[in-house]
């Protein structure tokens, strides 16, 4: 039943080569998306152009589904995936600061990581600040370790744990809000799209 | 547009298939796990020698954790240092065992191995991961590390879990065999059954 013990399935050696393939595979994917490219990436603020939106919804309810139902199929073990464990005003701060710098850079990590594969200047210099950042971080936890580490300690959250409601209720709604969410942003971007075909012409 | 109707349909009649099927109990969940977790109990792969936990207790770059299932006046009367008690409901408890840390070897100690093994089904069925459970219980560490220690003892994986050594007064952790000298210790030899699940937060020690 999964999820596989991949160590003792295949190997160390082997894991490691899947993980590897499979980055590369999802850096190919997030290029062949746009997602290398800056201005792609920072139209999702100005409302231009929502593929960052549609593309992270399309991802949340696959790998949902999948996961969901191969718990309802017994071929997996849901309680077994991790869960990052909620640090609610740490996640605040940090998620401050990654869309402050995402709306500056034009990149979050991973696509910083797929533009700089590709030798875009503009990537290699979010790469370059992004390990500067890290440094930092490492460097100075010390001083806000008790912050970090404990405020707004919830341990593992779910939906339906929080609402005290049956996963499938839970993914139902995921999808249908998902869903409803497409139609919008499709709506916004031929909204903006006339807007500005008009002004040009 | 229309691949896009399609895949919402589909996301929607799955998801409402998810709905109506859903998901296995955490007892439906132990169940289809039986035969996995069955044959890992008998192959004694999680059962872990007391030389290995008194090495994982003092090694500062694991993480680990004594869960002692015993009722309380066993553990009154004595307990291996830092182990924390646990009730068979806590153990049946899905949110407890979520809020188990992770990247941490959790071992379970009985008196021999029957409540320790019944708590390791549990737990596993509720995904706890890197769980061991202490060969031979507290009797066989007090055979092996005890005042009276007894080099030809052997675990009793089959024994009825009630206690086999005598104390004067309840001293929980505050007898020496709780916490033995490693260097004093007993040396053993042992099959290394904890695999690694790589660095952990380092408990002391260390420059940088």
């Amino acid at each position: 039943m999964a999820p596989l013990d991949l160590n003792e399935l295949i190997g160390h050696v082997l894991k490691n080569v899947m993980y590897v393939v499979t980055g590369i595979g999802f850096g190919f994917a997030l290029e062949r998306a746009g997602f290398g490219n800056s201005r792609n990436l920072a139209a999702q603020f100005y409302l231009r152009d929502m593929r960052v939106l549609k593309v992270m919804f399309t991802a949340i309810i696959t790998a949902m589904l999948l996961i969901f139902l191969s718990g309802a199929l017994g071929l997996m073990n849901v309680s077994k995936i991790f869960v990052n464990p909620t640090y609610l005003w740490p996640g605040i701060v940090g998620g401050i600061i990654f869309g402050v710098g995402f709306v500056i850079g034009g990149y979050c990590p991973g696509t910083a990581l797929v533009s700089a594969a590709t030798l875009k200047l503009d990537g290699l210099f979010f790469v370059l600040g992004l390990g500067l950042g890290m440094i930092a971080f490492g460097e100075t936890i010390d001083a806000y370790r008790v912050f970090w580490e404990t405020s707004g300690a919830y341990g593992e959250v779910t939906l339906y744990g929080l609402f005290g409601v049956d996963p499938g209720v839970v993914v139902v709604g995921v999808v249908i809000m998902a869903l409803a969410m497409f139609v919008g942003a499709e709506k916004i971007e031929a909204y903006f799209a006339e807007r500005e075909g008009g002004r040009a012409s | 547009m229309k691949w896009k109707i399609g895949g919402a349909v589909f996301a929607v009649l799955v998801g409402i298939g998810v709905f109506f099927l859903g998901q296995p109990t955490p007892d439906e969940l132990a169940a289809r796990m039986a035969p996995d977790l069955e044959a890992r109990l008998k192959s004694r792969e999680v059962q872990i020698d007391p030389g290995e936990l008194l090495d994982l207790i003092y090694n500062d770059n694991a993480a680990v954790k004594i869960l002692d299932v015993r009722d309380e006046a066993d553990f009154n009367l004595f307990h291996i240092i830092d182990a924390e008690r646990v009730t068979m409901d806590q153990a049946r408890d899905y949110k407890w065992a979520k809020s188990l840390p992770p990247n941490t070897v959790l071992v379970l100690t009985s008196n021999d191995e029957k409540r320790a093994t019944l708590a390791w089904r549990l737990l596993s069925a509720r995904g706890v991961a890197n769980l061991y459970i202490l060969e031979g219980g507290i009797n066989y560490w007090l055979d092996v590390y005890g005042q009276d220690n007894d080099p030809a003892a052997k675990p009793r994986p089959e024994g009825d879990d009630t206690m086999r050594h005598e104390f004067s007064s309840a001293l929980g952790q505050r007898r020496p065999e709780a916490d033995p000298d490693p260097h004093e210790a007993p040396h053993r030899e042992y099959e290394k059954k904890v695999k690694s699940i790589g660095p952990a937060a380092k408990k002391a020690g260390g420059c940088g």
